[in-house]
C-alpha cells in the first residue's frame, strides 16, 4: 500500500515537472494551440466523458453494447417506490430550502439591520457550522435523539420511568439537519447582497414616514428577492444531492429518497436501475442549478451603494433580549452542541457507558492513528484529496488560459463542461464513474485512480471560480504590454497573469482538500481494500472494529482540521481583499 | 458488488457456513422479555426496539430475509410483525450489533460471527459486552460466507494453477483454523466450532436453489412490508 502512495505521489510530481518544463520551453504561438488542445482533450475525458457514457448507458446504448431502448425509463417509472423516493427527494428539497431560507435570511437582516449586539458570536456559529460536514451533523442527530443517547439518559436521570418514544430516523430529521446544514449559504449571500444594497432607499423610505415594518417589507426585501430565490434554488440543489444525511437519518425507517435509491440499486446489482435514476436525478440538478446560474444573471443591482454616511440601524428595544436569546439558544443548540456531543462520545471507552471519570479515554483518537485500516483512510483522503486539487489545478490554469486568454474555437463550451459537475449530485458522478472507468476498454476500477479522477472533476468547477473572478478584474493592458514586447500567449500567462492568480489557487486548493476530508458517496462507490476513505470509515461503522465512540472521533478530528483549514482560508481571503469574487465556487465548496 | 457482473467468477463454494441468530442486548431486556424463538421478535414488547439487516442494502441481509421466508413457509406473517414493531432497517449485519451495544435497540438477528469479534474485542480491552447471543428454537438459520476468485483473461495460467492452489489453501485445515477464530463455522468436520457457539447449536438448512429462484419475489414483497414504515 505505501509503495502505491509513494508511485502515485511520485506520478502527479512527474505530471507537474512536465506541465512546468512545458510551461517554460515553449515559447510559440503554437504552443499556446498546443496547451489549448490537451486542456480540450483532459476536460472532454475527464468530464464530459464519464457524463455522457451514464446517459447512453441508462439508454442501454454503451462501448460494448448498441441497443438503444427507453425499457429502462419505462420499467423506473413503472415502479412505485421510485415515485415515492422521486416524491421525498422534491419534498425535503423544499421544505429544507424553506427553513434553511428563513434562518440565514432573518439573521443576516437581523445582524446587518438592526442593532443587535453579539455580531462575533453570530459569525463564530456560522463558521463552526460551516467546518460540520453534513453527515457529521447527522451523526450527532443520531448521538442526541436516539434510544439511549444523550437527551434519553439525560431525561431518564431526572425523571424517574420516563418512557422515551421520539422517532430519531424521519424526513424531519433530514429536514431539519439539512436545512442547519445549509443556512450559513443563505446568511452569506444575503448578509452580502444587504450589505451593498444601498442604504438610503431605506432611510429615504424613513424619513418619508414609513413604519419600519413598512419599510422592511416595501424596501428592503425587494431588493434582495432576486438574492434569495437564486440561493434558494442553489441550496435546493445542493439538498436534493445530498447523500450522507438520508442514508443516516432515512434508511432506518425504510423511507428512500433518489440519492439513496441508487445505492440500495446498486447493493442490490441492478447497475441498469442506478444508471436510469442517476440521469433522473442529474436532469433534476442540472435544470434547477442552471435556472439559478440564469436568475444570477438577470438579477437587478438596483444599486451599488457608495454613500459615505452610516446609515440608521434600527433599535430593538424591547424585543431586543427575546431576540438575543432566541439567536443564542438557536445557535447554540446547532452549532456548539453538536461538536460538544461528539465530543463526549468521542472520549468515552464505550458509547454505551456513563460519562463518568474511569470511562474516558483517549484511546479512540490515539487509535485513529494505530489502527492501520483507519491510519490508512486518513491517508487514502489526505492523498487523494491533494493529488486531486493538484491536477484539477493544472487543469483549471489551462481552462482560464483558453477561456481568457485565446480566441480559440469552443473555448466558453469547455468552460461550460467542466463546470458541469457543480451541478451534478456526487452520487452521479460516481456512478459515471464506474461505467465510464470499468469497462473494456479502459479499466482502473479497483485503483485509487478511479477516485482521484472523480475528485478532479468535482474540483475543477472550484478552481475555476475561484480563478475567472480573479482574472476578469485584471487590467488587459498589462496583457498588452508584454505581448508588445513579444512575449507569446503562454509566456504573458506565465509571466504577467499566473503571479496574481496565486492566491486564488491556494484557496481553491484549500477548498478542494476539504471536500476530500468530507466527502463520502464518491468513495463509497468506488472504494476498494485498500483505497479506503475517511468517508467510507465514518459510513461504514462496525461494531466489531469501531463503533459509535470510533465514528465520533473521527468526526472531532475532520472538524478540528476543517476549522484548521478554514482559518488559513480565510487569512488568504483578507489577503486578497476581493471577497465577493468567486462567491458561487465559495458557496458550492461549502455545501458539499 | 460491481465486480460481479464485470468479470467471470472462476470459483465460488461453500467454504465457511455461518449461522444466522437472534441477539440480545441484556443489559435493557427484563428476564422473561428475552427471546428465545424467531416468532419472539413478533410480541409487542419489541415495539421500537429492534432492529434488522436491511434486504434492500445488504446482500446477506437478504439470504437471512429468504431464509426466515422458509422457516415460516412463505408466511410473511413474521416480517410483517416486525415491520409494525418499526423495526430499524440499517445498512450491515454489523450496525445491527453496533445498535444493539450502545442501546438505541434491545434486539435484532444477524450472523453470529460479527457479534463474538465484538464481544472478544470488548473483552480484550477489559470491557464487559453487553450482547449476548441466543440461538432461537425453530433453529438458526445457516448461510454460506463464499470467497470468490476473479478471472483475468490476460493471464489464464494464474486463473488456473493458482486459484487450484489458494482454493486448496482455505479449505486445508490451517486456514480453516483462522476462519474459526474469526467466529465463522468451519466446513471441516476436524476444525472445533468457534468460541461461544455451543456443539449442539441446531440450525435450519435452506434450499438455495429455491431461494435464488424466488429471490425477486423475496426483494419486492420485503420492499412492500418494510418500506417507509
Amino acid at each position: 500500500m505505501k509503495k502505491t502512495q509513494e508511485a502515485l505521489t511520485k506520478k502527479s510530481w512527474v505530471v507537474i515537472k512536465i506541465i512546468k518544463s512545458f510551461l517554460s520551453n515553449l515559447n510559440t504561438n503554437k504552443s499556446s494551440i498546443l496547451a489549448g488542445t490537451i486542456t480540450y482533450l483532459l476536460v472532454a475525458s475527464l468530464v464530459l466523458y464519464p457524463l455522457a457514457t451514464l446517459i447512453f448507458n441508462s439508454f442501454g446504448i454503451s462501448v460494448i453494447n448498441y441497443s438503444p431502448t427507453l425499457q429502462t425509463y419505462t420499467n423506473v417509472f413503472a415502479d412505485i417506490n421510485n415515485w415515492i423516493a422521486l416524491k421525498n427527494t422534491i419534498y425535503i428539497g423544499i421544505v429544507a430550502t424553506f427553513f434553511a431560507l428563513l434562518f440565514g435570511s432573518s439573521l443576516a437582516w437581523i445582524t446587518t439591520r438592526t442593532n443587535f449586539k453579539y455580531k462575533h458570536f453570530v459569525s463564530f456559529n456560522v463558521f463552526l457550522t460551516l467546518c460540520i460536514p453534513s453527515y457529521v451533523y447527522a451523526v450527532a442527530w443520531i448521538d442526541i435523539f436516539r434510544r439511549n443517547g444523550r437527551l434519553d439518559r439525560t431525561l431518564a436521570a431526572i425523571f424517574e420511568n420516563f418512557d422515551y418514544t421520539f422517532n430519531t430516523y424521519s424526513l424531519g430529521a433530514v429536514i431539519f439537519v439539512l436545512s442547519i446544514n445549509m443556512y450559513p449559504i443563505v446568511f452569506m449571500a444575503v448578509s452580502h447582497a444587504l450589505n451593498n444594497a444601498n442604504r438610503s432607499l431605506e432611510d429615504t423610505s424613513m424619513l418619508s414616514g414609513a413604519t419600519r415594518l413598512k419599510t422592511t417589507f416595501k424596501i428592503t426585501l425587494p431588493l434582495i428577492v432576486p438574492t434569495i430565490f437564486s440561493i434558494g434554488l442553489f441550496v435546493f440543489s445542493r439538498v436534493i444531492a445530498n447523500f450522507g444525511v438520508p442514508a443516516a437519518l432515512a434508511f432506518p425507517s425504510g423511507i428512500e429518497v433518489l440519492t439513496t435509491r441508487v445505492l440500495s440499486s446498486l447493493n442490490n446489482l441492478q447497475l441498469q436501475l442506478a444508471t436510469t435514476l442517476s440521469v433522473l436525478l442529474l436532469a433534476i440538478s442540472v435544470a434547477v442549478f442552471y435556472w439559478h446560474k440564469f436568475v444570477m444573471k438577470n438579477r437587478r443591482y438596483t444599486t451599488i451603494s457608495s454613500s459615505t454616511s452610516k446609515p440608521q440601524l434600527i433599535e430593538l428595544k424591547k424585543s431586543k433580549i427575546y431576540v438575543t436569546i432566541l439567536i443564542v439558544v438557536f445557535q447554540f443548540l446547532t452549532s456548539i452542541l453538536p461538536f460538544i456531543t461528539l465530543s463526549l462520545t468521542s472520549l468515552v471507552t464505550r458509547s454505551h457507558l456513563p460519562l463518568t471519570f474511569e470511562n474516558l479515554t483517549f484511546s479512540n483518537f490515539t487509535g485513529l492513528f494505530q489502527n492501520p485500516i483507519a491510519l490508512r483512510g486518513i491517508r487514502n483522503s489526505i492523498t487523494f484529496g491533494a493529488v486531486g486539487a493538484t491536477i484539477a489545478i493544472i487543469i483549471g490554469l489551462g481552462i482560464i488560459f483558453v477561456s481568457y486568454k485565446t480566441k480559440m474555437l469552443g473555448r466558453k463550451f469547455i468552460e461550460t463542461v467542466a463546470s458541469l459537475p457543480m451541478a451534478c449530485p456526487s452520487v452521479v458522478l460516481g456512478i459515471a464513474a464506474i461505467l465510464a472507468w470499468s469497462s473494456s476498454v479502459v479499466n482502473i476500477y479497483g485503483t485509487p485512480w478511479i477516485i482521484i479522477i472523480t475528485y478532479i472533476s468535482l474540483f475543477i468547477p472550484i478552481v475555476l471560480k475561484n480563478l475567472a473572478g480573479i482574472i476578469e478584474s485584471q487590467d488587459p493592458s498589462l496583457d498588452s504590454a508584454a505581448r508588445v514586447n513579444g512575449a507569446s500567449r503562454l509566456r504573458t500567462f506565465r509571466d504577467i497573469t499566473f503571479p496574481s492568480l496565486k492566491g486564488g489557487i491556494f484557496s481553491a486548493g484549500l477548498m478542494a482538500f476539504i471536500i476530500a476530508l468530507r466527502e463520502i458517496p464518491i468513495s463509497l462507490l468506488l472504494f476498494s481494500y485498500g483505497n479506503e476513505t475517511i468517508g467510507v470509515l465514518m459510513f461504514n461503522m462496525r461494531s466489531d472494529f469501531g463503533g459509535t465512540e470510533f465514528v465520533s472521533a473521527i468526526s472531532v478530528l475532520v472538524i478540528t482540521l476543517t476549522v484548521i483549514l478554514r482559518i488559513i482560508l480565510k487569512q488568504v481571503a483578507l489577503k486578497r481583499k476581493n471577497k465577493k469574487n468567486g462567491s458561487l465556487g465559495e458557496y458550492y465548496a461549502n455545501s458539499n | 458488488m460491481v465486480l460481479v457482473s464485470m468479470f467471470a467468477l472462476v470459483g465460488c463454494g461453500a467454504y465457511t457456513n455461518d449461522v444466522a441468530t437472534e441477539d440480545n442486548n441484556v443489559d435493557n431486556v427484563k428476564k422473561d422479555e428475552i427471546s428465545t424463538s424467531w416468532t419472539d421478535l413478533k410480541k409487542p414488547h419489541w415495539n421500537n426496539r429492534l432492529a434488522i439487516p436491511d434486504a434492500t442494502q445488504s446482500v446477506t441481509a437478504l439470504a437471512i430475509t429468504s431464509g426466515i421466508e422458509q422457516i415460516f413457509n412463505y408466511d410473511w406473517a413474521f416480517f410483517e410483525a416486525v415491520s409494525s414493531n418499526n423495526a430499524m432497517l440499517l445498512k450491515s449485519n454489523s450496525q445491527v450489533a453496533e445498535k444493539a451495544k450502545n442501546g438505541e435497540v434491545d434486539a435484532g438477528f444477524l450472523p453470529h460471527d460479527g457479534v463474538l469479534r465484538s464481544i472478544n474485542k470488548d473483552k480484550k480491552d477489559g470491557i464487559e459486552s453487553p450482547l449476548k447471543i441466543v440461538w432461537p428454537k425453530e433453529g438458526a438459520i445457516s448461510i454460506q460466507r463464499p470467497i470468490g476468485i476473479i478471472a483475468n483473461e490476460s493471464r489464464p495460467n494464474e486463473n488456473t494453477v493458482l486459484s487450484a492452489e489458494f482454493i486448496d489453501f482455505i479449505l486445508s485445515t490451517e486456514a480453516q483454523e483462522i476462519m474459526s477464530k474469526f467466529g465463522f463455522i468451519s466446513v471441516r468436520t476436524d476444525v472445533k466450532l468457534p468460541k461461544g457457539v455451543p456443539n449442539d447449536v441446531h440450525s435450519t438448512v435452506v434450499d438455495w436453489e429455491h431461494a435464488s429462484e424466488n429471490e425477486e419475489n423475496t426483494r419486492s414483497t420485503y420492499e412492500k412490508i418494510m418500506g417507509g414504515n
